[in-house]
């Protein structure tokens, strides 16, 4: 936890991440004069990227490939129960933090499992 | 505040009252971004972060779900590129939220465009856009939401990070679960049904696949950017792209791009 990290590093991730942010925020009026209209396959991109995202960021934390000796998948059986019972949660109350306590619960509950 | 917009003589209200009303109307809203506040200061503070700086990242970037990605991504060495590039990737939502404001806020001067915009949000998008449909015009709703989720966003980010100082080392094990269940329940908030399972399944599919062959982080940007493009593919094949632009002839109207949905209120 004490390691020394680069704070020149860390506040050039918060700067670009800060500044990346606006931009996509104002990019609509930065160009306004240029491109009145997103291309359809540019709005249809757009319209997945979210849900496609998460969907990279969730799954690989519950499943992972591994190529040796042979091609085989590897379940978390644990966090993939976990995962199924958080996303239940989330649907039923739409409420984030009944997800992450229930979740985390049902991960310590299933951790025997592994 | 005056009410009239400046120099071009249009007649889009800005007004103190506005200011007011997008205020009053977002409490609520503000109240869920706070407890989510807290936690993203919790889970801050049990990363090599200091305070200071996850503040800063709070007040600067003012995106829940891509600060949870930065932290969720820090390890040693920092894949700075690989965050850079995911946090890109799960902001790029504000385009379609900046294309669906682009006819309310065209014709204001760029100083007031400038600052509503730095605090646009998921939060303050949905409301502003279904106050607009009911009618409201003063463009300054807009900057009254994003003050009050901003104020509730950065206090709670501070509270989180002054009692996740207190709470020691807790449970190291399953911290990161919680960044997982974050995103489960963000992934459940912007499904919007059976369209989404193919660019959902690919990006899933191609980010396990990638982790096994790709360096640090990049399985989670070769997922998401393929399972998109799989999205927008299926869309051609099936002529759906074709129906959503044929009601988008006009360019940015906020009914074609409210349809093209983010995930609208209540969760970023």
């Amino acid at each position: 936890m004490t390691t020394a990290y680069d704070p020149r590093t860390i506040w050039l991730i918060i700067l670009a991440a800060g500044l990346g942010t606006y931009v996509l925020r104002l990019s609509f009026i930065l160009l306004f004069g240029r491109i009145r209209q997103l291309p359809p396959t540019v709005e249809g991109l757009l319209r997945f990227v979210p849900a496609a995202v998460l969907a990279a960021l969730v799954v690989p934390a519950v499943v992972s490939l591994s190529l040796t000796p042979a091609p085989a998948l590897s379940f978390r059986t644990g966090r993939v129960l976990a995962a199924v019972i958080a996303a239940l949660v989330a649907w039923r109350t739409g409420n984030i933090l009944a997800t992450i306590g229930v979740g985390m619960a049902a991960l310590w509950g299933f951790g025997a499992l592994g | 505040m005056a009410a009239a917009g400046p120099r071009t003589g249009d007649s889009t209200p800005f007004t103190r009252r506005g200011v007011y009303d997008g205020f009053r109307r977002s409490l609520p809203v503000a109240a869920g971004v706070f407890t989510y506040g807290v936690v993203f200061g919790i889970l801050a503070r049990q990363t090599p972060l200091s305070a200071v700086e996850a503040l800063v990242m709070s007040a600067a970037v003012f995106a829940a779900s891509a600060q949870f990605v930065v932290l969720d991504l820090w390890s040693r060495p920092i894949p700075v590129t690989a965050i850079v590039v995911t946090t890109f990737l799960v902001n790029l939502r504000h385009v379609l939220m900046g294309a669906s404001l682009y006819r309310w806020l065209a014709r204001l001067s760029r100083r007031r465009v400038y600052g509503t915009l730095f605090l646009l949000n998921d939060e303050s998008w949905g409301l502003a856009m279904r106050a607009r449909a009911e009618g409201e015009r003063d463009a300054a709703f807009l900057l009254g939401s994003g003050l009050v989720v901003f104020l509730a966003w950065v206090s709670a980010s501070l509270l989180g990070l002054t009692a996740g100082s207190v709470v020691s080392d807790p449970a190291r094990y399953g911290l990161d679960f919680a960044f997982v269940a974050v995103y489960v329940a963000l992934l459940v908030g912007v499904w919007e049904g059976r369209p989404d399972l193919v660019p959902v399944g690919t990006a899933a599919a191609v980010a396990v696949a990638g982790g096994a062959v790709l360096p640090g982080n990049w399985h989670i940007v070769a997922g998401g950017v393929v399972g998109s493009l799989a999205g927008v593919a299926r869309d051609a094949a099936t002529g759906r792209g074709f129906a959503h632009a044929r009601a988008d002839h006009s360019g940015a109207t906020p009914e074609s791009a409210t349809d093209g949905g983010t995930g609208g209120a209540g969760r970023d």
